[in-house]
């Protein structure tokens, strides 16, 4: 046993080997019992939709919500060009299926020249207005980091209302092994380092835009549909 | 970074009488106070999320052996491995021997209170090689060559002028820039170039999930996220008592957090880390060790009047309502640790003969106590170093003397209560329009304020007594 350890067990006045106290711990990691929830974060799906945006808002993303993967490609072209942004993006793997010219794509970890990534998220959480990413070979977290403005599409169907979906959501999906990272992005990169002033971008992106999609049905949204719904129901 | 704590009272009076200082010290209230205001009003279960939370920090810290057991068992699980550091210089050494091993000449650096308490930066330069701060402030502070001010906002002492000066001066050949968006905007491009060309990241951790081995890190700035992705090697640097027990634990605890801290409901990023990359992931660290530190956790631990104060979670909502550290700012108090949290940490970190005039620098208001998340009781906790400091001999004469003769009376009631009318007397004489200017023996009291005058015979004294 380490000293470390050893003293641990000194300084509480143990041993290791203590049934009741290794039953104790072993109760709450089985059972990891909630705290208090804020309460509104069981409200319908509207509801959770709408607070969602509002608090996408707040922590100063900017909002679409479109009915189709379609649709949310013609957004997403269009908010680019609308903001005098290059037509070119690094996307996740899972997002290459989709037609994006005249818009072009490229799917490997950005660099650092590449200014626009386009991720999807696999859950959105309406308590906190986060945006929650399993880092994966298809999906490398540093599409949220990297490149200065981050575009990220969710399907309404992943949007739950507390942050203890995720772990409803990642004991399921990864029930052995979590991901190496789970991330919650809740805005664009902040700081008021300098003089308690918030300005934006401060290593990682300057804007954050996130596409809501409605449709459960398109291709490449059904690879999330299932997991979203066991999230929503747990 | 040396310990200053036992000059205190020199470097308080020197932060009184700087102006640029106080100017400063007056924002704490928009910055801070007001935004954590707003963001309790809208969350109704605050104080019962603060009693949960109190609970699974007493929870954690009861079982501290085996949540910590089982967070190595699944670090490891996941290809990382926990390596346990008695004490600083322990922690020091796992730290360069891991960056020397692994070939390291350049790492990319998280804010980390811990790294600054065993003063990681002093020795990995040492080993030779070069470690960057990156969150803005650390930064800063790392070409100003000075020590943080405050835990969650490190540069809070630095005007935008003292910024673009120091980026003038080390970001050779850019012009002068004034604008914070412009210095912002400077330093990304500075510090881009760091993380792409780091050999490893190190960062800190806000809580340390036992039930599944994943580090938390909260930042505003994604500077962590960057040091945790982009080197091949990935160190978490952090304090035995970081452990939670549970995601749902962990939740609460981040509910928190970012409101007590700057009155976000939560940070732009948090993430969840958990050993090195993954078969055929494209980025990622290849190696990930987390280093935990005791270095005088146990001793805490072990003493029941100090055990409660491992439940901090570092939010820092007691130094924002700290009338002391708005008076003198973070760097009086001489060590990495400032405010209510500082006074009470720095005696059992840096030894009470280093830190005792922190715990008396207190009014013992209790606000500290009123804003902390986890509940702890910092005033009780004060009282405990004062006690201690006083048996041990460590406070002035004067004082000990005062306390004596006031203990002899207070057992001698009629002298006291004689004693204590003569006394108010003699303080009424002195008062001009209900205040005394001047105080003999407590002039250092008096100098800046008025003291009011007792009030008469009738008042408060004959009131207690009946």
């Amino acid at each position: 046993m380490s000293r470390v350890l050893a003293r641990i067990r000194a300084a509480l006045g143990v041993r290791g080997d203590a049934p009741a106290r290794r039953r104790a711990v072993q109760e709450r990691l089985r059972r990891h019992p909630r705290g208090p929830l804020p309460g509104w974060a069981t409200a319908d799906r509207e509801t959770l939709l709408a607070a969602f945006r509002a608090r996408l808002e707040a922590n100063r993303a900017t909002v679409a919500r479109v009915p189709d993967e379609n649709a949310a490609v013609a957004a997403v072209r269009a908010w680019l060009t609308h903001h005098d942004l290059p037509l070119e993006a690094v996307v996740a793997a899972g997002l290459a299926a989709l037609d994006w010219a005249p818009l072009r794509i490229e799917t490997r970890p950005p660099g650092p020249d590449d200014r626009v990534g386009i991720a999807i998220a696999d859950l959105g959480i309406a308590e906190t207005g986060s945006l929650v990413f399993f880092s994966a070979p298809d999906a490398p977290i540093t599409l949220a980091f990297v490149p200065e403005t981050h575009i990220v599409l969710v399907p309404a169907g992943r949007v739950a209302g507390p942050m203890e979906a995720i772990w409803a959501h990642q004991r399921a999906r990864f029930p052995n092994l979590p991901p190496r990272s789970v991330t919650l992005v809740s805005g664009p990169s902040r700081t008021a380092d300098i003089e308690q002033t918030i300005e934006f971008g401060a290593h990682g992106p300057k804007r954050l835009h996130v596409v809501i999609i409605e449709a459960q049905s398109s291709p490449s949204v059904a690879r999330w549909a299932s997991a979203g719904a066991s999230a929503e129901r747990s | 970074m040396r310990p200053q704590s036992h000059d205190f009272v020199a470097r308080a009076a020197a932060a009184l009488g700087d102006a640029r200082l106080q100017t400063v010290l007056r924002g704490i209230d928009a910055r801070f106070v007001a935004a954590r205001r707003r963001a309790l009003d809208d969350l109704p279960e605050y104080e019962a999320l603060r009693t949960r939370a109190a609970g699974i920090r007493a929870h954690v810290l009861d079982h501290l052996d085996l949540y910590l057991e089982r967070f190595i068992d699944r670090v490891e699980a996941a290809g990382g491995r926990v390596h346990l550091a008695e004490d600083a210089a322990a922690a020091r050494k796992v730290v360069v021997d891991l960056c020397r091993s692994a070939g390291v000449r350049t790492l990319t650096k998280s804010k980390s209170m811990v790294g600054e308490e065993i003063a990681i930066n002093e020795a990995l330069a040492d080993a030779g090689i070069t470690a960057v701060e990156t969150d803005l402030g650390e930064y800063i502070l790392q070409l100003a060559d000075e020590p943080p001010s405050h835990i969650v906002a490190p540069a809070f002492h630095k005007t935008k002028e003292e910024v673009a000066t120091l980026f003038a001066r080390f970001h050779g050949g850019t012009p002068r820039r004034e604008e914070g968006a412009d210095l912002v905007a400077e330093a990304r491009a500075v510090l881009r170039e760091r993380y792409f060309a780091a050999d490893a990241g190190l960062t800190g951790a806000n809580f340390l999930v036992a039930e599944t081995g994943q580090a938390v890190l909260v930042t505003n700035e994604g500077n962590g996220d960057l040091c945790q992705s982009l080197p091949r090697l990935h160190i978490v640097l952090a304090s035995i008592e970081k452990l939670v027990p549970t995601l749902e634990d962990a939740t609460t605890l981040l509910r928190l957090l970012a409101r007590s801290a700057t009155g976000q409901e939560i940070t732009a990023y948090t993430s969840f880390s958990l050993g090195p990359r993954r078969p055929g992931d494209a980025v990622g660290p290849a190696a990930f060790h987390v280093v935990l530190v005791d270095n005088g956790r146990t001793a805490m631990l072990a003493d029941p009047g100090l055990r409660p104060l491992l439940g901090c979670i570092r939010c820092g909502a007691c130094i924002n309502h700290c009338p002391v550290y708005a008076a003198v700012g973070g760097h009086a108090f001489g060590w990495v640790y400032p405010g209510p949290v500082g006074a009470a940490l720095n005696p059992a970190l840096a030894g009470l003969a280093e830190a005792h005039p922190l715990p008396a620098a207190s009014t013992l208001c209790g606000a500290c106590a009123e804003v902390c998340p986890v509940k702890i009781p910092l005033p009780d906790i004060l009282r405990h170093w004062r006690e201690k400091s006083h048996r041990a001999r460590l406070s002035p004469v004067g004082e000990r003397l005062g306390v004596r003769l006031w203990a002899w009376l207070a057992r001698h009631p009629r002298l006291y209560h004689p004693g204590l009318r003569l006394l108010a007397a003699g303080l009424r004489m002195m008062a001009r329009g209900g205040a005394i200017a001047r105080l003999p023996l407590l002039g250092g009291w008096t100098r800046r304020r008025d003291m009011p005058a007792p009030e008469p015979r009738r008042g408060r004294f004959r009131e207690r007594r009946e």
